[in-house]
């Protein structure tokens, strides 16, 4: 009982388990609540819809955890998710095999990372400011590539059997009864999950978002885990652009609209800190889990758009409140 | 007739349960310039904040100006225009000198502000303490001493009539610390009162009048000029000298040896393509008595900026400091600033092992297993801790106990004594000997020497004027008396390098 007690404990003790599992019982208490109002929520078909919807916010959770860990933020996730889902359709309306026009997109969303960590980790400026900045680029080139307009269907010149098998591959086709979408993001979940808790890049991560300066001192290359950390926000956010291109068959300009604040709301109901240094990717996965739930509840009791709005924007407020309460209140004691 | 300016009239003061000042009594007279040594930080921080908050009393009264400005029995409660004078700057970085003297300062009531007026009225007070510095400057760009100056100014001019100075010696050069006593003393003829907080009496010795000697959050007893001598300063570290006196007696490194850091050409204000050496387990000490020195060096060393063949190097490969775990940097005031508060404890001190112990983050039984043979040494209930409720002397151990399982070559702390009580400063003596004792060199950069000449075998006095100086351990005698501890070698001369008792 004893060691059983202790193990309890010892999970507890992981640094943002606390808050993990806290939006994990959240999230079962949601939904619970809606399966209540309206026993639909538990029919397997809206189970497997759910895992799909959310897969999006987990992708783009991950990679805005990674960069709020080191304190940072990154507007430009819902600009990559575009100018991805924009590069690739257009490549692939063109006739460009589907491969070759996701390792394009791949390389461009990439670029848009480095360039955020460079902004950012070598020439120091505020984070909100130079994604900001970049923000407007991606989304720009997701503009122009097309001259300005939606594409055509995707599979317009690369034939019917290609433009179904993308389609099939990102969104529509289920791996042992689940959608292949979901187990995409939980693949990319548990690389990332690994990378961040079992390397030393990872510690490296969390140390720059606890204190700068200290990792600087203790042989941190801060500029390149920086970069990392934005290198890891754009891949997400580009693998949720190929997503978006499946899902609706063609590219939508639009597409990834206000992801960033999707992604900054799925880390942080997690309780990733918005201040850095702390957080869990477990976290993150139940954060987005209950922002999907929250937006497919409402939606299945009937809702309105702006009530659901208000709803998941009072969460994200409980949840930065929460975490600067136990940050200010944890054991820090005065001294005489 | 002497007048009050402020008195502690057995104050009692508790905060959450825990009792910080106990009967405390302290009186300072007008236009006195009266010392506060600290024999531990106890209760310090509390006295500060009474100071200037008045804060709900358990027991006791406050006068101020001769004013009873709180008391246990009463509820009212103001603010005190009195200025307390720190290491962490009190001005508001990115405005000018003039806005942070006039503009933001309570009181202030003009809405235009008409800066050329502003200049007239601030000119005389610049010319009363003779001083240069400029109105316009961006106060972040001022040196120690300018920065002091200029907060002595803001509260000369805002009307306060008590300043606190605490630890200033530890900022201020060498060289600027003279006028600075200057001009403290030119105020205090003007009937301005200063108390000066430090934990050297050696430097409450050079301007102060006389001494409260304060411990446990307690008034021990007050000593005036007559009793300020070498002997009661023996008497008042009874045990923290005769630990000093035995770090003295430590075995030395063979400072013959190996060169496990080499310093090639380095150019500071008034120096240039200097060299220096840090030999294996040994102590150098690196004194710029010039702020401007003091900051390029520390920046060379933090940054890692140099030029060409200049820089740092170990086995004759050009190195980064900050980069390369052959060397490790501790800043000052390491238990704030060199810990991650969000990592547990054993991360904190496994983080730059990482190195030596392959695949650490991955096993848990590599790391259960350093934490048991660590706890040896740490105790238990440490790990068990948050970083965050760590105290000061187990957050100062975990910083000292990472470089140890880092095992670099060399360890280059910047200012370890700074601001630190005796307690402390014993701790950190014992952290720095055990270091060498591994064969770890050590080079402080400090520009207050502290307890610093207890440990070396070597100091490097860097003045802009006169170039660098340096001092092997059988001239340290050289150093004035105001120098903590060099009389000792001046005392035992010849005879230092050999212990009576050994």
């Amino acid at each position: 009982m004893k060691s059983k007690n202790s193990s309890i404990k010892n999970i507890i003790s992981i640094r943002g388990m606390g808050a993990a599992l806290t939006a994990f019982a959240g999230l079962i208490v949601i939904y619970v609540a809606f399966g209540i109002l309206n026993p639909k929520v538990f029919s397997g078909q809206n189970i497997l819809n759910l895992l799909r919807s959310m897969s999006k916010y987990l992708l783009i959770g991950i990679g805005q955890s990674y960069v709020m860990i080191t304190g940072n933020i990154d507007l430009s996730i819902g600009s990559v998710v575009g100018m991805s889902a924009m590069l690739t359709a257009t490549l692939m309306t063109l006739g460009v095999n589907p491969i070759l026009a996701m390792i394009i997109s791949l390389i461009c969303g990439l670029l848009i990372g480095v360039v955020n960590g460079i902004l950012v980790g070598k020439f120091r400026l505020p984070p909100f400011i130079a994604t900001l900045g970049t923000m407007f680029v991606a989304r720009g080139i997701g503009y122009m590539v097309n001259g300005n307009r939606n594409t055509d269907n995707i599979g317009i010149k690369l034939g019917k059997e290609a433009g179904d098998g993308f389609q099939n591959f990102f969104y529509y086709d289920k791996t042992l009864g689940v959608f292949n979408t979901f187990w995409i993001a939980f693949l990319i979940f548990i690389v990332f999950f690994f990378l961040l808790s079992k390397t030393r890049t990872g510690r490296h991560i969390y140390a720059i978002g606890s204190n700068i300066d200290a990792a600087r001192l203790s042989g941190v290359d801060v500029v390149a885990t920086t970069i990392k950390t934005y290198l890891v926000s754009a891949f997400c956010s580009v693998v949720v652009g190929f997503i978006l291109c499946a899902q609706a068959g063609m590219g939508n300009m639009e597409a990834g609209n206000t992801y960033e604040m999707y992604a900054v709301a799925a880390g942080v109901i997690g309780g990733v800190s918005p201040l850095g240094g702390s957080g869990l990717l477990l976290g993150t996965f139940a954060g987005a889990a209950v922002w999907q739930t929250l937006e497919n509840g409402l939606n299945m009791v009937g809702a309105q758009v702006g009530i659901q709005r208000i709803v998941i924007g009072v969460i994200v407020v409980v949840a930065v409140l929460a975490d600067a309460v136990l940050r200010s209140g944890s054991g820090v004691k005065k001294k005489g | 007739m002497k007048h009050e300016i402020l008195r502690f009239a057995r104050v009692t003061y508790e905060e959450k349960g825990e009792i910080y000042l106990k009967d405390f009594e302290i009186s300072i007279m007008k236009g006195e310039i009266a010392g506060l040594l600290p024999l531990n930080a106890y209760g310090l921080t509390a006295f500060l904040s009474l100071l200037r908050y008045n804060h709900p009393l358990y027991y006791g009264r406050v006068y101020y100006m001769g004013k009873l400005v709180n008391s246990w029995q009463d509820m009212h409660r103001s603010y005190n225009k009195i200025t307390v004078i720190s290491s962490e700057s009190s001005l508001v970085t990115g405005q000018s000198v003039l806005t942070n003297i006039f503009v933001l300062r309570p009181g202030f009531g003009q809405y235009f502000i008409r800066k050329g007026m502003l200049k007239k009225q601030l000119q005389p007070f610049l010319d009363d303490i003779g001083t240069d510095i400029s109105p316009d400057t961006a106060v972040e760009t001022l040196s120690g001493y300018d920065r002091v100056v200029v907060e002595i100014l803001r509260a000369v001019v805002a009307g306060h009539r008590l300043i606190v100075l605490q630890e200033v010696e530890t900022f201020v050069s060498e060289h600027d610390i003279e006028q600075l006593y200057a001009i403290i003393k030119h105020y205090s003829k003007r009937g301005i009162t200063f108390l000066y907080i430090s934990t050297h009496f050696e430097e409450i010795r050079r301007i102060c009048d006389r001494v409260c000697v304060m411990s446990n959050g307690k008034i021990l007893s007050v000593l005036d000029q007559e009793n300020m001598d070498y002997r009661t300063e023996e008497l008042l570290y009874f045990g923290y000298a005769d630990h000093v006196i035995k770090s003295l007696y430590r075995q030395r490194s063979d400072t013959a040896g190996r060169t496990v850091l080499h310093v090639r050409d380095m150019m500071f204000p008034g120096i240039a393509d200097r060299d220096f050496y840090v030999r294996k387990g040994e102590y150098l000490v690196v004194r710029p008595l010039d702020h401007k020195i003091f900051d390029s060096i520390v920046s060379m060393v933090f940054d890692g900026r140099t030029d060409d063949s200049k820089g740092f190097y170990m086995d004759g490969k050009k190195i980064d400091l900050a980069a390369t775990r052959r060397a490790a940097l501790i800043g000052e005031r390491p238990d704030e600033n060199m810990l991650f508060p969000d990592m547990s404890y054993l991360e904190n001190l496994l983080f730059t092992a990482d190195h030596k112990i392959p695949h650490l983050w991955m096993s848990k039984g590599i790391k259960k297993s350093v934490k048991q043979e660590m706890s040896y040494i740490t105790g238990e209930e440490v790990f068990e801790k948050s970083v965050r409720s760590l105290t000061q002397r187990e957050k100062i151990e975990l910083v000292y106990e990472r470089v140890m399982l880092q095992k670099p070559d060399v360890v280059i702390c910047v200012s370890p004594f700074k601001g630190e009580d005796f307690t402390m400063r014993m701790l950190i003596l014992e952290l720095q000997a055990m270091l060498i004792s591994k064969g770890i060199a050590i080079v402080t950069i400090t520009m207050n020497m502290a307890d610093s000449l207890s440990l070396a075998d070597r100091v490097v006095q860097i003045d802009a004027d006169l170039g660098a100086m340096e001092y092997s351990r059988d001239e340290f005698g050289s150093f004035p008396d105001d120098v903590p501890w060099s009389r000792v070698f001046q005392r035992r001369g010849e005879s230092i390098m050999t212990h009576p008792d050994m």
